[in-house]
């Protein structure tokens, strides 16, 4: 067999990558509540965005099972054929080098707003990149370990940041609770599953597991952990800024603005980003290791290392270009477009793929491993 | 091996980065070449349509500090500038060409508006401190009564050399101490207020106070230092963002027994049985809510207060031992007490038509289905809605005392 | 092209097998019959030195039997040459009838009391003699007898210097193997402590030993550390520092991944969580391998301290280290990026201190950094007497005039100099220096890109350090990967009835037995 990466990871570290990118897209845009009608119902999006996405990684699990030791790239050759499953494997990848990309130039976007204006955008998004392929390159193993060693200080100062502006945090701000019924909750409910559908990097990194039994119990302890922390933040965002939230562009990032104990720890807002950039940095990785490892087994190279620094750059360019402007990027992760476009990449190709699977296991019963 | 060759390619490229990025030196300020603005003060300009910006910058070095002082103690640490602009943004940039440190706001404490300017309207003028990365959202936004916010920035306090520090340490003290005179309003809150449905913003009052200068009955130190002071002596009333009254100080209690932010401050009432006494009740804690509710189509609001305190301050002679009625009866009045200033808050409110309790908001909040309908005739109901108050007033102790001392007549 | 830069940088592994072992074989010379021949090859073996002992001996009855004997003055007890060897052989009253018969009798009876060997080749009995061994031949016997009578001068059994605690053995070790071991076996007295040895250096021959605790160590570890030590190939090993450089895993990282100790108490505990131990001879430092993060913050106090003071005193030591990395980075990234961070009041005492200084804060905390690192270094260098007065003056002189000049603010010598004492609570040095070389690109970055500068290279030193391996074991475990059996003796040390697994790497969390 064709071994490309021969790195073990365990569940938690698993789980460790999938909590670090799901909390990333709040680094910088907030799309669950950005531009939402009603804020005070985000939370209710959050929470059904989060148990939608659990069939779904369901879904990814239960297909991995059935090829152990192949990736997402590699069953869906032998389900589709070469033709079809190579069509089907290059546009997981381009979806996974596309999600860098937004999530590269969304970082660059965050310290250039809000930090650092005069510093040009490219040189956090070029560092980034590469420190995201240097530990790409070294193996899902070191960005396992580096998740897992990474996600609780991330964890740690989210909670800080939303446990700290408890003085300005006004409850009632949640009423009244869906005043306009389950229509507006719709929209952004996708937008929060759509963020989920990016698990679907897990097919990448099952097969790499030390016990793959164990996806299942971890990656949804992963939804459950961030999503659950998605939503506790939405409440506090809501609390904290009321009917003003929605008018924020980086909402998180404002909150920890709000940040005051006694006149002496204020402004922690540079701390809770530098945190962030950390989960920036391991999903980045995340994503270009599993598009290098995706391209290697497409093309039937045997080292996938040599495709890392390239694919850095090609990630920095490709996020340079595909946003005009921030306010472009916030469009585009409105539902009618991202919202649409993950589930027709994402749960369109495990669809297929599952019904595939059990089409021939239906026909060729012999055939089950 | 990949780990050593890794390393030193990341080495490799951290060092060209720098290279480049230390001569680049963007977004690099260093902290002495920064001017920190202490306060921002936004008014009209003489010129039509223009805005007059006056900020009050610290002098680092004149606070001394470091190992010895530099400059000279006599020197102010502050510096008052103006400049104008069509905006406030391009009024901040006109400043770089008076002050040879580059203007930074972090850490202003105040944005003062001007009496006139308010009542032309600031929603104009916030979106920028809003917009802006540097200002903070927890800084308090101060009208200024009869008066322009350049002057209110001309202000001194005693004790603190710097006057933003100065009003800051009487906006925190008056906050807890003292909450009659004032009503928590940063930037932050006033922003959800204009924003929010059925709620209007207060801003905090403030008046300039011109002290003789040969003569001073205060006896105050240095008092020939100290031409101008300031003082905080109430809310300004906002009808969305125009100004439209003032709040005085008993009002403004009012304002806060309903909002349930009274935290501290002193009840004085009238002596039972010798009412050319009075006696001075320590506020403890307070609990204000209310409830607005439909009834046969109109909107009455039912206000609940519960309010504790001891007594402080007693003229004459009781003795609550002997005589438990008196303690009954100071819980009465004290009640009356809250019980006018609450109705005084709500008849000047209305009176303005300004609805800054948020009555509207919270009807919302209970019945939205309701509140669609009469959302859009709020500013004609509101002057007309029935307000209740019920006010539980309790008195926990007395201090070290129980019985005045009685004085040999 | 940059791996052809590489190779001719840094072709440190290619080594040469071939010349690995001493020749062997034909070449080697034999012990001639002859006595005077023999004499003549051993003196020019050893170019006549002048410590080169020889002394020709007439043994049994008539003296019939001549012998020579052969040691090094200064690295043989005189005493036990004398008693043991020359009174044996030329007191004796036998009656030999051949040099054979002789021969045979001193190797079996007489020369006895001192651990006799026999040699077969002239160029092991001269290694025996340079190695402090006393040699005797007889004439017209081809072989030869080595005595161990190995003795010489040593610093006896001291306080550790360099690992200082309050409690605890105040045992160090010596540069003399044999008492290193021995003072091992005394902490372990089980016939399960093996101790194998091998000399290391083509001209050096110095003794090396592997210890370890046999079932308790890992056997592929045990052949790990073996191989590695084996593929060395020096003329000579002065140091356990020049071992550790050959035999680590990433020479180019400026963390170790071996630790180095002078208390036996540390290799003790150590082997018995499974590691092996590397003594040389000549040095006190022993290494341990393999070697993990968690273990360069751990001082042999945590075990004897009540372990929540041990715990807590791991806690401030990670501290310590966050701020030795980071402090002065972080200092620059704040006053020159993000001065919304501080409290008003700091941030204008901090830009009053500034006022005048004429460099950029980068610069400053660069400059005073190195004027830190000058003092320690030349603490460290000076003589022991003078050495605390040139701290002393050098610190407040320095720092003070520093200020008074206008050169650097009181807040940034005052980071610095938390910074550098700081760095001293690391408890093994080459760590701490490592962290205080890692100290400058950190401050190079804050001063370019402020936090994010920070951040960078935290996670590029994070990246680094989870790559990172020894012999084997992953170097950040038990942290990452998360060990969670392991964690009870990471950052916290848990009490000693609950420490009762081995780490995980010595093969299966097996109960400490």
């Amino acid at each position: 067999m064709n071994k490309v990466e021969g790195g073990r990871i365990s569940g938690r570290q698993l789980a460790a990558m999938l909590i670090l990118s799901r909390i990333v897209p709040i680094t910088i845009a907030f799309p669950l509540i950005t531009g939402i009608e009603v804020p005070q119902d985000a939370w209710i999006a959050s929470l059904l965005g989060m148990l939608l996405a659990i069939p779904f990684v369901l879904l990814v699990v239960r297909l991995g099972l059935r090829f152990p030791h192949k990736t997402i790239i590699e069953y869906s050759e032998i389900l589709l054929g070469k033709c079809l499953g190579k069509l089907v494997g290059l546009v997981l990848v381009l979806y996974w080098i596309h999600t860098a990309a937004t999530v590269a130039r969304a970082l660059g976007e965050a310290y250039t707003i809000a930090i650092m204006p005069e510093t040009p955008i490219l040189v956090f998004m070029i560092i980034m990149g590469f420190l995201a392929a240097n530990a790409a390159r070294n193996g899902l193993e070191v960005v396992g370990r580096a998740g897992e060693s990474v996600v609780w200080i991330v964890l740690f100062f989210l909670v800080l940041m939303f446990v700290l502006p408890f003085d300005v945090m006004h409850f009632r701000n949640l009423a009244p609770v869906l005043s306009r019924g389950f229509r507006p909750v719709a929209a952004p409910m996708g937008t929060a599953t759509s963020f989920f559908l990016q698990f679907i990097v897990l097919g990448m990194v099952m097969p790499y597991l030390n016990r793959p039994e164990d996806a299942a119990r971890f990656s949804i302890y992963a939804v459950l952990v961030s999503g659950l922390l998605m939503t506790s933040l939405t409440v506090a965002l809501v609390a904290v800024f009321g009917p003003t939230v929605s008018g924020l562009t980086m909402p998180a990032f404002s909150l920890g603005r709000m940040v005051s104990i006694a006149q002496f720890l204020e402004r922690i807002e540079a701390v809770t980003m530098g945190a962030w950039t950390l989960s920036v940095w391991i999903k980045l990785a995340l994503f270009l290791w599993a598009s290098a490892v995706g391209l290697a087994q497409l093309f039937g190279v045997s080292r996938f290392q040599p495709l890392l620094y390239p694919l850095g750059a090609i990630v920095v360019a490709f996020g340079i270009l595909s946003y005009e402007s921030y306010t472009h990027l916030q469009i585009f992760h409105e539902f009618r477009h991202f919202g649409i476009f993950s589930f027709i990449v994402a749960l369109g190709t495990t669809g297929i793929l599952y019904l595939v699977a059990l089409m021939r296991r239906s026909l060729s019963p012999g055939v089950r491993r | 091996m990949s780990v050593d060759r890794a390393l030193i390619i990341s080495a490799l490229v951290i060092f060209v980065m720098m290279a480049t990025t230390i001569t680049g030196c963007w977004s690099r300020r260093e902290i002495d070449t920064i001017g920190f603005l202490m306060a921002i003060g936004v008014d009209e300009a003489q010129e039509k349509g223009k805005i007059q910006l006056t900020v009050h910058v610290a002098k680092p070095f004149a606070i001394g500090g470091g190992a010895e002082a530099k400059g000279t103690t006599e020197e102010k640490p502050f510096w008052v500038v103006s400049s104008t602009g069509h905006t406030v943004f391009e009024a901040m940039r006109n400043l770089v060409s008076q002050s040879p440190r580059r203007p930074f706001l972090a850490h202003s404490r105040f944005i003062l508006i001007g009496e006139e300017l308010a009542r032309r309207g600031i929603g104009d003028v916030i979106d920028w401190f809003q917009r802006d990365g540097e200002m903070r959202r927890r800084a308090w936004i101060v009208v200024a009564k009869g008066a322009k916010a350049s002057d209110l920035l001309q202000v001194e306090f005693e004790l603190e050399p710097m006057p933003s520090e100065g009003g800051m340490g009487i906006v925190m003290a008056t906050r807890t101490e003292l909450s009659t005179t004032i009503t928590d309003c940063t930037l932050h809150c006033f922003l959800q207020q204009l924003e929010g449905e059925g709620a209007d913003p207060v801003a905090t009052r403030a008046e300039i106070i011109l002290r003789p200068q040969e003569f001073d009955i205060r006896g105050e130190l240095r008092r020939e230092k100290v031409g101008a002071s300031a003082r905080i002596t109430g809310a300004a009333v906002f009808k969305d963002d125009k100004l439209v009254g003032w709040l005085n100080k008993p009002e403004t209690r009012g304002f806060n027994w309903i909002m349930g932010q009274v935290r501290s401050g002193i009840i004085v009432i009238k002596k039972p049985g010798e009412e050319d006494r009075f006696i001075g009740l320590e506020i403890l804690r307070a609990r204000g809510r209310f409830r607005p509710e439909f009834k046969d189509g109109r909107v009455s609001v039912t206000v609940g207060i519960e309010a504790e305190a001891n007594v402080g301050d007693v003229q004459g002679f009781i003795d609550p031992l002997r005589f438990p009625e008196i303690w009954d009866s100071m819980e009465r009045r004290m009640a009356t007490v809250i019980k006018n200033e609450v109705m005084a808050a709500v008849a000047k409110a209305q009176e303005l038509g300004s609805d800054i309790f948020g009555f509207g908001a919270e009807l919302n909040r209970r019945d939205p289905e309701k509140w669609a309908e009469i959302k859009d005739r709020w500013d004609d109901e509101f002057p007309r809605v029935g307000v209740h108050v019920e006010v539980k007033a309790k008195l926990r102790r007395s201090g070290l005392v129980i019985r005045s001392t009685r004085i040999k007549r | 092209m940059l791996r052809k830069l590489w190779q001719v940088l840094f072709k440190r592994r290619q080594r040469r097998q071939s010349s690995g072992q001493v020749r062997t074989g034909s070449a080697e010379k034999r012990i001639s019959s002859e006595l005077p021949v023999n004499r003549e090859r051993i003196k020019a073996a050893f170019g006549n030195s002048a410590d080169l002992v020889l002394q020709d001996l007439e043994t049994g009855a008539q003296g019939k039997v001549s012998a020579l004997v052969v040691h090094i003055d200064g690295l043989c007890d005189k005493r036990l040459v004398a008693e043991v060897v020359i009174r044996q052989i030329a007191d004796t009253e036998h009656e030999w009838n051949s040099a054979k018969q002789a021969y045979m009798d001193l190797k079996d009876r007489l020369l006895s009391g001192s651990a006799v060997k026999e040699v077969d080749s002239l160029d092991s009995f001269v290694a025996s003699v340079s190695d402090g061994k006393c040699g005797v031949l007889v004439d017209g016997v081809t072989r030869g007898l080595v005595c161990d009578t190995r003795g010489w001068a040593q610093r006896s059994i001291d306080e550790p210097t360099t690992e200082v605690t309050v409690r605890g053995s105040k045992e160090g070790f010596v540069e003399t193997l044999r008492t290193n071991t021995s003072l091992l076996r005394r902490r372990i007295a089980s016939s399960r402590l093996w101790i194998e040895e091998m000399k290391i250096g083509r001209i050096s021959r110095t003794s090396v030993a592997i210890v370890y605790i046999s079932g308790v160590a890992d056997e592929k570890l045990v052949q790990e550390v073996r191989n590695r030590l084996e593929r060395i190939d020096v003329s000579a090993v002065y140091e356990s520092g020049h071992l550790e450089e050959h035999i680590e895993d990433a020479p180019f990282s400026p963390f170790p991944t071996i630790l180095r100790t002078e208390r036996p108490d540390k290799v003790t505990g150590a082997l018995l969580e499974g590691r092996v131990a590397i003594l040389t001879d000549g040095t006190p430092f022993a290494l341990i391998v393999p070697a993990t993060f968690t273990m360069f913050l751990t001082a042999p106090e945590d075990y004897y301290e009540r372990y929540f003071i041990g715990s807590a005193l791991r806690i401030l030591r990670l501290a310590s280290f966050f701020i030795s990395l980071t402090l002065p980075a972080l200092y620059v990234a704040v006053t020159t990026f993000h001065q919304e961070m501080l409290p008003t009041p700091l941030v204008l005492s901090v830009a009053a201190q500034r006022e005048g200084i004429p460099f950029p804060a980068v610069v400053e905390a660069v400059l005073m950094e190195l004027i830190f690192e000058v003092l320690r270094e030349a603490g460290v260098r000076l003589p022991r007497v003078v050495g605390p007065a040139v701290s002393i003056i050098g610190g407040l002189v320095i720092g003070d005039a520093a200020i008074r000049a206008g050169l650097a603010s009181p807040a940034m010598v005052l980071v610095v100099a938390f910074t550098g004492i700081a760095s001293f609570a690391t408890p093994v040095f080459s760590l701490a220096i490592g962290v205080r070389l890692l100290r400058f690109p950190m401050i190079a970055l804050a001063g370019a890109l402020g936090l994010f500068g920070v951040v960078a290279g935290m996670a590029a030193i994070l990246a680094h350090l989870t790559a990172l391996r020894s012999f084997g074991v992953p170097f950040l475990e038990p942290l990452a990967p998360v060990v969670l059996s392991d964690l009870k003796d990471a950052l916290l040390r848990a009490p000693w009835w609950a420490l009762d697994t081995r780490p995980r790497f010595t093969g299966k969390a097996r109960p400490v037995s």
